[in-house]
């Protein structure tokens, strides 16, 4: 599995590794060449302090003794050593360091009047070479007439030994080395423990997520002390517990409602069974009937159970062409009885046309739409009815309503009163209703205006999104 | 027994009233938690049989109101509520019992009779007086070994005085726990009962066990 800290820790000591193996190398490789300049340049000093203090005094090449010493070549350096060679090769003169034999003639020296290059001295350990042409002065005094001496062109060749100068780079080295080994294990060190301090408050962030489950909604992770970077995530995190707890309270409310609403009937089936199982004699026809009455109530709580798990589900909506204004007045047909009951006066006003839609579903929602209105409205009222292809609404008097109530209209289960006084009416109308509406590719909203409800379902097309084009009219 | 049943649920409430009246108890019936508060006020109940959802009041809030105003009256608790928290919400609030909805009305009845019991203090359901064994829970009756049988409201009658044996109870007492409010009686049902009860339990010149204190009303005990 990946660690950030692993991660983390694995790069960024990488990179540092890199750095300090890089600094290291150049730095050593600077020195080097700088030191390695610096003795070159000392060599060239010393073969022009030669050059400067050679002269042909009387046909003889000599070098200013006191030169010789100044610039280190004294008898007491034996690491220094030059020797001039005539034109022809030969050995003019040398140090006092070299004994009768010369110094080795380093490469290129043969090529060129004037270079650098390593050699082995003559006590065998290892050297820096400089050689230059140069013509000394003459030091006589021509007689009148007398041509002038031409003096020749000689060439120096000045070496000393580098192996303090090795040993100074190899300190260097050393110590390059045992510095970027110590760095490097400080480097982890402190690496770790930035690390592991930087990712502690996503340590808590993690152990706070992995405490959050099922039992636990209601907690909320903390954002206080929390850095920029994880603040959003943990924002966020808290915005979704938000909604699963409601949503997770809603479907526990639903289940515990539903069964509630299901014991209920079934509570009195039992009771008027068992009344008439115990004493036949209580046996009515209209006994009969209520328990006829109190299982068509179980069977349309079903029905509307069934319908919102359909409406909660992933399914498609299975459609046809139905007839819009046909349909609705079946359904006022089937309420013409409770509407005359109640002395509610019904209007209906259709603007006919091509409508595709789940039949099953449809009679669902008029039924429970109008249902609503025709068994809420105040008695003597008037429900309207209204309906296109695109829309459809219904509106009743509500005196009992409050604003507040509109919001809670379409909660399943949800009554103005808690309680079941109003038989057949579970609080699941409205809600079968907006959920099929919803499952159907509508839009269902409820107002309240001046004491009047509208419950109002509204399609962007004559048909759902997604669902075949009407048929040509 | 004179029960109050408060259930907003017209079918299981009649239902249930029918049924117990069958059994000999007198029950007042309430729709809602007003009517409840209302006739629990007015009546003296041997026990209550209270819905929890109700329109007009809770049925919890109720019996918080009985319970703090000193109301000791046995409640048993019907609730379409399963779940846990409910039940012990009920029984934190001083319910006696409770009964999940659906529930067998012999279980009901066999709960009632349970709480009555434990109300007047006697654990069991068998109560003696003198040679006079009743069984309340199985309703029957004996009297020197014989068995002896009552209909339901001569053994309510017989409940109502020999639950509270050496007390005396005046015919408004007992009329309130055999009738209810809509089954007013006849003005000398009482006196009627009691005298048809008091041959049943002397059978062959028995000592009678109901005695009559003249303008105090009935007494059950073993001394004249």
């Amino acid at each position: 599995m990946r660690s950030i800290r692993r991660d983390l820790g694995l790069r960024i000591g990488g990179a540092a590794l890199m750095l300090l193996f890089v600094g290291g190398f150049g730095l050593y490789f600077s020195l080097r060449k700088a030191l390695a300049t610096q003795f070159d340049h000392i060599l060239a000093t010393k073969a022009q302090a030669l050059v400067t203090a050679s002269e042909i005094d009387r046909g003889e090449f000599e070098i200013d003794l006191d030169v010789q010493a100044f610039a280190g070549f004294g008898s007491n350096s034996p690491g220094d050593y030059f020797e001039v060679f005539a034109p022809d090769g030969t050995t003019v003169e040398r140090s006092p360091s070299l004994g009768a034999d010369g110094l080795t003639w380093p490469e290129g020296f043969d090529d060129s009047d004037e270079g650098f290059a390593d050699l082995i001295l003559p006590g065998g350990s290892p050297g820096r070479a400089y050689w230059t042409s140069f013509t000394p002065s003459i030091d006589s005094e021509e007689e009148e007439g007398e041509e002038p001496a031409v003096a020749p062109t000689l060439r120096l060749l000045v070496a000393s030994d580098d192996s303090g100068h090795h040993r100074t780079l190899r300190t260097v080295a050393l110590f390059i080395g045992l510095f970027g080994g110590g760095s490097v294990l400080a480097i982890l060190a402190i690496l770790q423990a930035v690390v592991k301090a930087g990712l502690m408050p996503l340590d808590r962030l993690s152990a706070d997520v992995q405490r959050i489950d099922v039992r636990h909604l209601a907690n909320r992770l903390p954002l206080e002390n929390l850095p920029a970077e994880l603040r959003g995530v943990a924002a966020k995190l808290n915005e979704l517990l938000e909604r699963l707890e409601t949503s997770f309270a809603r479907e526990k409310r639903f289940t515990s409602d539903a069964a509630h609403e299901l014991r209920t009937p079934l509570a009195e089936l039992r009771a008027m069974t068992e009344l008439v199982t115990r004493w036949p004699e209580e046996f009515t026809p209209e006994h009969g009937q209520e328990m006829l009455a109190a299982l068509v109530e179980l069977e349309d709580l079903l029905d509307k159970l069934s319908l919102l798990a359909k409406a909660d589900s992933e399914a498609l909506p299975s459609v046809e062409a139905v007839d819009l204004e046909a349909s609705l007045r079946e359904c006022l047909d089937r309420l013409r009885v409770e509407a005359a009951h109640r002395r509610l006066r019904v209007t209906l006003s259709v603007e006919n046309g091509p409508f595709l839609t789940d039949p099953a579903l449809w009679r669902a929602i008029v039924g429970n739409l109008v249902g609503n209105a025709v068994a809420y409205a105040p008695e003597g009222g008037e429900v309207r009815v209204s309906a296109s292809p695109r829309f459809f609404f219904v509106e009743n008097g509500a005196p009992d309503l409050d604003p507040a109530d509109v919001g809670r209209l379409f909660e399943r289960f949800w009554r103005k009163s808690a309680a079941r006084s109003e038989k057949g009416h579970s609080g699941l109308g409205l809600s079968v209703a907006r959920a099929g509406i919803e499952f159907l590719g509508g839009v269902c909203t409820a107002s309240l205006d001046q004491g009047r409800l509208r419950i109002e379902a509204r399609w962007p097309d004559r048909r759902a999104p997604g669902l075949p084009s009407p048929p040509p009219v | 027994m004179r029960l109050l049943l408060v259930e907003d649920s017209k079918r299981l409430r009649t239902t249930l009233v029918r049924a117990l009246a069958r059994l000999g108890h007198a029950v007042d019936e309430a729709a809602d938690g007003h009517e409840a508060a209302l006739s629990a006020g007015a009546n003296d109940y041997d026990a209550i049989v209270l819905d929890l959802m109700l329109p007009g009041r809770d049925g919890l809030d109720l019996l918080d109101s009985w319970r703090r105003g000193g109301d000791r009256t046995p409640v048993i608790v019907l609730t379409a509520l399963g779940a846990v928290e409910d039940r012990v919400r009920g029984l934190a609030l001083g319910a006696d019992d409770y009964l999940v909805k659906p529930f067998a009305l012999e279980e009901l009845v066999a709960r009632l009779e349970a709480v009555m019991r434990r109300h007047q203090g006697q654990a069991r359901s068998l109560t003696r007086i003198g040679d006079l064994e009743i069984d309340f829970a199985a309703r029957t009756v004996k009297r020197g070994g014989m068995e002896v049988t009552l209909t339901a409201r001569e053994f309510s009658l017989l409940e109502c005085l020999a639950r509270r044996p050496g007390r005396i109870l005046s015919r408004e007492q007992i009329e309130a726990h055999l009738y209810s409010e809509v089954g007013s009686p006849a003005s000398n049902a009482v006196d009627a009962a009691v005298y048809a009860l008091r041959r049943k339990l002397s059978p062959g010149g028995a000592p009678p066990l109901i005695h009559t204190r003249r303008g105090l009303g009935y007494v059950m005990q073993e001394t004249p």
